[in-house]
């Protein structure tokens, strides 16, 4: 005969420090089922207490309160949820090299956040220690002369140009958010509008500091421990955690910007390519509103290379202005009226979105000022929300144009709306920084990138279904043999297809070899 | 929270309008927003760059007063009642907070500059401004004396800009409600004595509760006079910090009113510091040795 279960009741206190606190799942829920962990290798919290006591003794608190935890449940991608058990936000290099040796000794798991702007989890903790950068956020110092600046790495992007506005200097290339941390940046690359000319954000740095998975600390550069500054840029965070950056400046400018628009996303593209190739613009990229309105928009820091463009290159461009291209576009709604729901979204597009870009407070002289301000905060608006959903193809030059039209017929077949946001990377590096990275194995001197950005407009979508849609334009990349700008966390799987057993092989060795016990961002490319 | 001092100088999210927003929405405990209710000083930077449009001041404003009512937080001190001689009613009124009244030159200025048909009131609300700020209950007798002459008129300059914002929502859309440094400005005399080399303080809670109103006028008297203004890349305006209840009555602060004028002050060569608030002046002659005038005081004959 059956036992009929007397649930009993489980007294749970608040736990003491370094103390896991009981399973909050009700013990009546599981009648009869054993628990058990589908991921045998996933840790279980073993030596959780030993390692925050002997942070304690090492002058560490770690916020075990569960609000602070719940702040890093997840990250802009919305998809990813797991909690750490506990939370350090870093104040010093020494503090963080306390923490990776104390965690390297109790084989306890380290999840570092700046920004968190990840979208697949790669900062969510899923247990383990969660450590926050932004604490270190310090301009350290600003050499106008040299044109460099020393900072931490957990200071915002936006918060460094502030401090360097006050001397009229600006950064080179950073990504087109406000909330990126400096330091993550480093870690994954970072893309600008700029980045064909300048290169990446993780080519500015010039030295940095850092931390190993072992808690020593290094000082870094080109000509000092280069093979650290080699495998911590662009290293998703595997071999080391940057504590401060060395970065190169230039001299503030406000811009000119310009936008040609396009019927057709080939001819875009190849456009594209070739002011890119050609150094025509000091900014360039496109931005797609729909297949039949493409934007390429270039932008220039000075009246000699506008004239320049407008001299030697405009002419070669097949895109119109904006009072052709509505007159094109009129035409072409006009003869087709059923499709008149597709002309409003444009026009309702061009009457939001077009403002947005040219604020009058951040204009002088016609001329944009600040315009990672005006751009970050249009992303944010326009295509900002409770989830970041943007899977993306890194490319060469000769797959690039396939991989955007493969990929647009993706988006075309999951979501209603949709924006791709397509620009070049300068390789200005050594090719050993670019292995197993964002940067394509086969791109020479440029490579190209294709954020695929479906418009959810408050829409719930189910998570299948954008996790359907993300592994479709994954799978492009697996075929054609790109590289993604964005390939850890949840989208760990596409490592090994995409770059091959040898390579990543030779980066597990190394990754073996510095982390011992595999401690420092587990779970992300690992 | 790029903009929020609370954010600049401790780094901790939790402390600020966003952590706040995310604690309330992962079911945090009452008692867990405590401290970041507390470490708040309302200066209303997060509002303009709040990407969910929040009002982000009411938000923390009623929080406080949840808190308090609870017994979770602690009420930051209690403010003398203003004092009133008898009511003034006028279509437009103006007033000038307890600061202004204590520096007599400068609240004759003001007058002079706004004109006769302007009358000052006789009850500022500073009271009920503090109650508001610190989460206590305001009551209700009190509260309607001080409305009554204010719902007749048609127009209300006030210096506090938290009265700014209490006042719009209340009174509506019939009477205008503006800060000082707003209207003081429409004055050509004073914009003529804005200097190229002068920082000019932005009383921070008006603009920034308004700022998507006010950022051109601003931004077109910046680009006139080349003056340096408290607004950062994004046109929020910084504060000192001087304004919060905290350092009014003396009370442990998170933000140091020190930091904020350094950095307020950080790769500028300002001559002069021209404040629309005389407690963000206070403070910078406290932590510097440039002179500070009020924007009253500048304006040119």
């Amino acid at each position: 005969m059956q036992t009929r279960f007397k649930p009993q009741p489980i007294a749970i206190q608040a736990p003491g420090p370094g103390v896991i606190p009981p399973c909050n799942v009700a013990s009546d829920s599981l009648i009869g089922i054993p628990r058990q962990q589908t991921n045998p290798c996933r840790w279980q919290g073993e030596g959780w207490q030993s390692f925050v006591t002997d942070l304690v003794n090492r002058g560490i608190a770690v916020d075990e309160r569960r609000s602070a935890r719940t702040l890093y449940q997840s990250d802009a991608g919305g998809i990813a949820h797991g909690l750490p058990h506990g939370v350090v936000v870093a104040r010093s290099t020494e503090v963080v090299a306390g923490i990776l040796a104390a965690a390297q000794q109790h084989r306890v798991p380290v999840t570092v956040r700046g920004g968190g702007l990840t979208t697949e989890g790669e900062t969510v903790s899923f247990g383990g220690l969660q450590l926050d950068m932004r604490g270190m956020s310090r301009v350290l110092e600003i050499d106008a002369s040299k044109l460099t600046v020393r900072c931490e790495a957990g200071i915002y992007w936006h918060s460094l140009a502030e401090s360097l506005r006050r001397q009229g200097l600006d950064y080179l290339s950073a990504p087109l958010n406000m909330t990126s941390s400096v330091g993550g940046t480093l870690g994954v690359g970072g893309i600008d509008i700029n980045s064909p000319r300048l290169g990446c954000s993780a080519d500015q740095a010039l030295a940095l500091t850092i931390v190993t998975p072992t808690g020593e600390i290094l000082r870094c550069s080109e000509n000092e421990n280069p093979w650290w500054f080699n495998r911590v840029l662009l290293g998703y965070g595997q071999f080391g955690i940057i504590t401060e950056a060395t970065l190169r400046i230039r001299p503030f400018t406000p811009i000119t910007m310009h936008y040609f628009y396009y019927q057709d996303l080939k001819q875009a593209m190849e456009d594209l390519v070739m002011v890119s190739e050609e150094d025509a613009a000091d900014y360039m990229g496109i931005l797609t509103m729909l297949d039949r309105a493409v934007n390429l928009l270039v932008a220039f820091d000075s009246e000699e290379r506008e004239k320049e463009f407008f001299r030697k290159w405009r002419p070669r461009l097949r895109g119109f202005g904006e009072a052709r291209f509505a007159l094109t576009l009129g035409m072409h709604y006009l003869l087709r009226p059923w499709k008149f729901r597709e002309a409003l979204y444009l026009l309702n597009r061009k009457r939001t979105l077009l403002p947005a870009l040219k604020p009058s407070h951040h204009l002088r002289d016609n001329r944009i000022v600040d315009r990672t301000v005006v751009f970050s905060q249009a992303v944010w608006k326009f295509w900002g929300g409770r989830q970041m959903v943007i899977p993306d193809l890194a490319t060469s030059r000769g797959k690039f144009i396939e991989a955007v039209l493969r990929g647009n017929e993706v988006c075309r077949k999951y979501f209603p709306h949709y924006t791709l946001y397509c620009v070049g990377i300068k390789l200005i590096g050594p090719k050993e920084r670019y292995e197993l990275s964002c940067i394509p194995p086969d791109a020479e001197d440029i490579a190209y990138g294709c954020e695929f950005e479906p418009m959810l407009e408050g829409k719930t979508y189910s998570r299948d279904h954008i996790q359907a849609f993300k592994n479709e334009i994954y799978d492009i990349g697996v075929q054609m043999g790109t590289s993604y700008y964005r390939f850890g966390g949840m989208m760990k799987g596409y490592i090994r297809r995409v770059f091959g057993d040898e390579l990543v092989d030779k980066h597990l060795a190394m990754k073996r070899e510095v982390d011992p016990a595999m401690i420092l961002n587990r779970d992300v490319i690992f | 929270m790029l903009s929020c001092p609370v954010w600049q100088q401790s780094h901790t999210q939790a402390l600020t309008m966003c952590g706040r927003a995310r604690l309330i929405a992962n079911g945090a405990a009452e008692e867990d927003l405590a401290e970041s209710a507390q470490a708040c000083i309302l200066c209303g930077s997060c509002e303009p760059l709040c990407p969910r449009g929040m009002d982000t001041q009411r938000a923390t404003l009623s929080l406080r007063q949840q808190l308090v009512k609870r017994g979770l937080l602690q009420v930051i001190g209690t403010h003398h009642r203003s004092r009133q001689t008898g009511q003034v009613r006028s279509e437009a009124l103006f007033l000038p907070g307890q600061t202004l009244r204590d520096h007599k030159p400068v609240l004759e200025q003001c007058e002079r500059l706004l004109g006769n048909r302007v009358l000052c009131a006789a009850d500022d609300g500073t009271d009920i401004c503090h109650d508001l700020e610190c989460g206590t209950e305001i009551d209700d007798k009190r509260l309607e004396d001080f409305l009554a002459p204010l719902r007749d008129a048609r127009e209300i300059i006030a210096s506090d800009g938290m009265m700014v914002n209490f006042l719009s929502t209340l009174l509506g859309p019939k009477v205008r409600v503006r800060g000082l440094g707003q209207a003081l400005l429409e004055s050509a005399q004073v914009r003529r004595g804005i200097k190229r080399t002068d920082l000019y303080i932005i009383e921070t809670r008006t603009f920034n509760g308004r700022r998507g109103e006010l950022v051109m006028q601003y931004e077109s008297l910046r680009q006139k006079t080349g003056c340096f203004m408290n607004l950062d890349l994004h046109r929020v305006a910084t504060p000192t910090g001087a304004m919060s209840a905290q350092y009014r009555m003396n009370h442990q602060a998170l933000v140091s009113v020190e930091a904020q004028i350094k950095w307020l002050l950080e790769g500028r060569s300002a001559e002069r510091i021209v404040v629309e608030h005389l407690e963000d002046g206070a403070a910078f002659r406290k932590h510097t040795s440039l002179p500070v005038v009020h924007l009253a005081e500048v304006a040119e004959p």
